[in-house]
């Protein structure tokens, strides 16, 4: 527990050092979400035939669905980017001497990108609130708690998996590329998988990202309980069973690899 | 510390069938540039992993300090220390870090400036203390000895002829000379080998 605190405390205390970053980010997405108000204006929030099996307007619908999917891919998702950084500082090397490091470092990256997209999940949502005027009548949070404790593992998952690129092949990471555009394509994000033609709506299930949102809204807009959405959650506990420790085990492997070549410190 | 038929390649052969029997004490390693040192020093140490052989020293027991500082640039060299000794089982008390930093001829009040903007002679002096702190079974230092003052060079050097009485301390250097007073064993790599220089 001492190795895990000090990695999320270390990470933390490197955060403050880009205080405007961060900040900046949060005002990035706040205004897409105007962009996304507007549009949704224009369409004089009528709720479409796609969003009826939600019950709500355009706008309450990609306002969800952004927050899952940042939170998707800049919270645990954004483990190969942490791999990256400390690449390129050089202590990489150094935290990695230790077989025993190798699952606090991955566990640690999760659990502090969980914290920060998190809190940045609340910043929104409070907007949301105030400023958009979201219904927060009909949440679940019982249901949405369990949506997120699936979707942590496994968006860590595909981060970590993501970061065995990272750690191969140093600079590119086309999986990262790859996963983060299919998924704002097909995962749910920007509009309900249902308007996609036949064939590419069955791709979306391959994508945790999806069933985290389709479970979300319905939890989220219309109060669903636990057994209204044990599909999804179903769904999300094998990717999370299956995904998670295979993630850890290839990682493991790339490490070996990147330790043969002597490339750790590389990039 | 056991080394046996360790073997490297990097597209060319680096280090050939290496056995070697580093008693505790004081060696000092050292040879042309690019025959191998550093690539040696970091197989030891658990970073890089040979293409053959084995080492009898467990990665656990050995402390080591490279020419490119680990250290964060955003952190100060205490909250850097506390992170990577807590990564090792080592808590950074007050006092030992004192004390060490005392016997190094290291500066207390660099101790909480950001890494980034110490010089490298202190950085190196963190990375010493690091190392003391850490006190494994096998010390490993490459090369970094020279951006030391003259003074804490000499303070520093007292401090590990104490150490090599029980550890065994593998030191690079270009700079033969100025370890001879110390009992020192020393080797010359060449040919993807080690052998002892008299």
């Amino acid at each position: 527990m001492n190795k895990i605190f000090a990695f999320i405390k270390k990470d933390f205390m490197l955060k403050k050092s880009y205080r405007f970053a961060f900040l900046w980010g949060i005002f990035s997405s706040i205004f897409s979400f105007l962009i996304f108000y507007f549009i949704d204006l224009l369409m004089d929030k009528r709720i479409t035939a796609f969003l009826a099996p939600y019950g709500i307007n355009y706008f309450s619908y990609v306002f969800l669905g952004v927050i899952i999917f940042n939170f998707s891919g800049a919270g645990p998702g954004s483990i190969s980017q942490k791999v990256y950084e400390e690449k390129i500082c050089g202590s990489l090397e150094e935290i990695l001497i230790l077989k025993e490091n190798l699952f606090l470092f991955l566990l640690s990256a999760s659990i502090y990108n969980f914290i920060l997209s998190l809190g940045e999940a609340l910043v929104y949502l409070s907007a949301g609130f105030i400023f958009f005027k979201i219904d927060f009548s009909s949440v679940n949070i019982t249901s949405m708690i369990i949506i997120m404790f699936f979707s942590f593992f496994s968006f860590s998952a595909l981060g970590i998996l993501s970061s065995v690129f990272v750690l191969l092949f140093k600079r590119g990471n086309p999986l990262a590329f790859l996963l983060s555009s299919a998924e704002g394509f097909l995962g749910g994000a920007y509009f309900p998988a249902a308007v996609l033609p036949f064939g590419l709506y069955k791709l979306s299930y391959i994508f945790p990202v999806y069933w985290s949102i389709r479970a979300s809204q319905k939890a989220f807009y219309s109060g669903a309980s636990f057994l209204d959405i044990w599909p999804e959650l179903s769904i999300l506990f094998l990717f999370s069973v299956f995904l998670f420790p295979a993630s850890f085990f290839l990682f493991g492997l790339a490490l070996n690899k990147a330790k043969i070549k002597g490339s750790l410190n590389q990039y | 510390m056991e080394l046996k038929g360790i073997s490297k390649s990097f597209k060319a052969p680096v280090i050939s069938e290496l056995s070697a029997s580093f008693d505790r004490g004081f060696h000092v390693l050292f040879g042309l540039n690019g025959c191998g040192k550093t690539t040696l020093l970091k197989i030891i140490s658990g970073r890089i992993l040979p293409d053959k052989g084995e080492i009898s020293a467990d990665p656990k027991n050995v402390s080591s300090i490279f020419p490119n500082s680990c250290f964060y640039p955003q952190l100060t060299i205490r909250q850097n220390l506390e992170f990577f000794l807590t990564l090792r089982n080592k808590f950074l008390f007050e006092e030992e870090m004192k004390k060490i930093a005392e016997k190094i001829g290291a500066d207390i009040k660099e101790l909480d400036k950001k890494t980034e903007i110490v010089s490298s002679g202190n950085l190196v002096k963190a990375g010493l203390i690091k190392m003391f702190i850490e006190d494994c079974d096998v010390f490993l230092i490459d090369e970094v000895l020279s951006s030391l003052d003259e003074s804490s060079f000499s303070k520093t050097m007292e401090m590990l002829s104490e150490k090599s009485k029980y550890k065994t301390i593998i030191l690079v250097s270009h700079q033969k000379d100025k370890y001879r007073l110390n009992n020192a064993v020393f080797w010359e790599m060449k040919e993807g080998k080690v052998f002892k220089y008299e």
